[in-house]
């Protein structure tokens, strides 16, 4: 009976947010399933499958900056600006291949951007984010002259035939995103650079005392929470063909939402991607099923920050609020 | 036996601004032995080590070691000499586990296609780690756990442990025995009594004398800043070493133990 008792106290240590999100997953679905017709279909679980890909990147990039203990609300400011600049670039006749290339790089770059911001000039992260964010955006506005912009009609068909082809039903652009997590978690479990990430999040003091560059790992991980907003636009374009330069103003939160859902904690040195898939899931499922039902806009937004509120507290409660 | 000085600290002040607090400390650290370092609170003792480990810069004065004179810019030169320290603050990781915490900073890892990818070796860690605690006698149930579920006495004979398996030559203990129960104490003490036994130099800090005498050969007393006397361990007492500490006046309370009293504030 103790070792009982042990050992589901062990399982809610490590495990806790991925066993209560599952159950939630699975009573979402029961719910849904049971007042809709539309909602357990093969089809419906392909567009699910879809829609989760591009939140799903770059709450994987999210998780990492969290776990060195910093929130990066830029990301959807980067998948605009990276996502117009690839669209001219289509449209001037480059490559799909070369394209992908520039998402990434520019994606890094503009993460290198906000590594410079917080680790040089040394801006809180929260803050030096939004700014760079606006400043990104205003760009983005720039670039669009505020249009919507289109792929070129003539190689539209190339970017749809991976975002919106599937195998066995399931969409590529889902298999991209398990890509982006396995990458993630191999860097993370298994690497110096992973393993510093959660130093650094975990205790900055120590990990400098043991030789650990803070700045290198912070601008690091900025990088990559770039990196997947810049692979976000490039699934953007594929599922969609053009881009608002407004894209994901709103969306903002969905993100952070996500991986607050999934555990992860706001004061660093923790997190597990399991977590955030799973509250990636969570959120998707919650928003497709209230559309699906007919729900009203409004009452969906008041669900969604109400899940942020639950998550946060969960969370705190969990002993994972702010260091700051 | 002629005595071999394996540290030497000639002049050293450090200011913080206006405050000085470490002014023209010399001292030297012999081969094997333990010294304590000990002093009233904000006598500069962390300030001191700290100034060895590489974490801060002096302002005057020179630090040899084994006669070379050396400048650590950072605390990962000083581990490179074969320096390390625990710091008071506790330098561990509180969401790492155990075994991640020995070894960070010096991650064993596997080269792939040329080093191109390296990868951590975690068996080999967890196994080097799990000696290194079995060696020193330290019982942890689980290496794998994060240190933030350990206690107290568990996280300090980790951070000890880590010193005694990488220092070569000098180990610095910032007060290892703060906030311990007396069991826990004596296991800290005799951590400190098999590093010394390994040939090592140990600088231990600690508010309490007697854990000083229990393992120190020596006494340095810092008073506002300033070396005010050095001793042999078995040539003094406590209330010599309190006398030195305070300038002369201590109380004894009640229940008969020896409280340092600050001598002007
Ligand atoms: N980083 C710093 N900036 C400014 N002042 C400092 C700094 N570190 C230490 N001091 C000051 O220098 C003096 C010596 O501090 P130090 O920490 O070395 O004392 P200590 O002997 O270790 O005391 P304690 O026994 O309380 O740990 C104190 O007056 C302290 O306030
Ligand atoms: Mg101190």
């Amino acid at each position: 009976m103790e070792d009982i008792k042990k050992n589901i106290a062990e399982l809610n240590k490590n495990w806790g947010p991925q066993i209560s999100l599952t159950i939630a997953l699975a009573a979402l679905i029961i719910l849904f399933s049971s007042t809709s017709p539309f909602f357990f279909t093969t089809g419906n679980f392909a567009n699910i499958g879809l829609y989760m890909t591009i939140l799903g990147v770059m709450a994987a990039g999210c998780t990492v900056a969290l776990i060195v203990g910093m929130l990066d609300v830029s990301q959807y400011s980067i998948l605009a600006l990276v996502g117009a600049a690839s669209i001219m670039l289509d449209r001037a006749g480059v490559h799909m291949g070369l394209v992908l290339v520039f998402a990434l790089a520019s994606g890094a770059i503009l993460g290198a951007v906000n590594g410079f911001v917080v680790t040089v000039l040394k801006v809180h992260p929260i803050i030096g984010t939004i700014s760079t964010g606006m400043v990104f955006r205003g760009f983005t506005y720039m670039l669009t002259a505020s249009r919507t912009l289109s792929l070129n009609p003539d190689t539209r068909g190339t970017y749809y035939a991976i975002g919106r082809g599937s195998l066995w039903g399931i969409p590529y652009s889902f298999f991209i995103m398990l890509g982006v997590y396995l990458i993630i978690h191999v860097t993370l479990k298994h690497t110096k650079f992973g393993r510093y990430l959660f130093a650094v999040g975990g205790n900055s003091n120590a990990s400098f005392l043991a030789g650990i560059s803070l700045r290198k790992i912070r601008f690091g991980a900025l990088m990559i929470s770039g990196v997947t907003g810049g692979i976000g636009a490039f699934l953007l374009l594929s599922q969609v063909g053009s881009l608002q330069p407004n894209v994901g103003e709103a969306a903002l939160l969905n993100v952070i939402a996500a991986v607050l859902l999934g555990g992860i904690s706001l004061s660093g040195g923790s997190g597990k991607l399991t977590g955030t898939i799973l509250g990636v899931m969570v959120l998707v499922v919650i928003q497709n099923g209230m559309t699906i039902l007919g729900i009203q806009t409004f009452w969906q937004m008041i669900v969604r920050g109400s899940i942020i509120i639950i998550a946060v507290f969960i969370n705190v409660m969990r002993g994972g609020g702010f260091k700051y | 036996m002629k005595k071999d000085v394996i540290l030497s600290l000639r002049n050293i002040t450090k200011r913080f601004g206006a405050l000085v607090a470490l002014d023209d400390v010399s001292l030297d650290l012999y081969r094997n032995e333990v010294l304590a370092l000990v002093g009233d609170n904000g006598a500069g003792k962390s300030t001191l080590i700290k100034i060895i480990s590489g974490a801060l810069i002096q302002n005057k004065g020179e630090i040899y070691l084994n006669g070379k004179k050396v400048d650590f810019a950072t605390p990962v030169e000083a581990k490179r000499a074969g320096i390390e320290t625990v710091y008071q603050d506790l330098a561990l990781v509180d969401t790492l586990n155990v075994a991640n915490n020995l070894f960070l900073g010096r991650e064993e890892q596997v080269s792939l296609l040329g080093g191109t990818f390296k990868f951590l070796k975690h068996r080999l860690m967890e196994k080097k780690a799990q000696e290194i605690l079995d060696t020193l006698g330290i019982k942890i149930p689980n290496i794998r756990e994060q240190v933030k579920y350990l206690s107290g006495g568990q996280r300090q004979s980790v951070a000890v442990a880590k010193a005694a398996a990488f220092g070569k030559n000098i180990i610095i203990l910032d007060e290892p025995t703060a906030a311990l129960a007396v069991k826990e104490v004596g296991h800290i003490l005799d951590l400190v009594k098999k590093c010394k036994q390994k040939g090592i130099s140990i600088i231990i800090i600690t508010h309490n004398l007697e854990h000083a005498f229990m393992v120190a050969d020596r006494f340095a007393v810092l008073r506002v800043g300033k070396k005010v006397g050095e001793r042999i361990a078995k040539d003094t007492d406590i209330d010599e070493i309190v006398k030195l500490i305070t300038g002369g006046t201590f109380v004894v309370s009640k229940k008969g133990e020896r409280k340092i009293k600050a001598d002007s504030m």
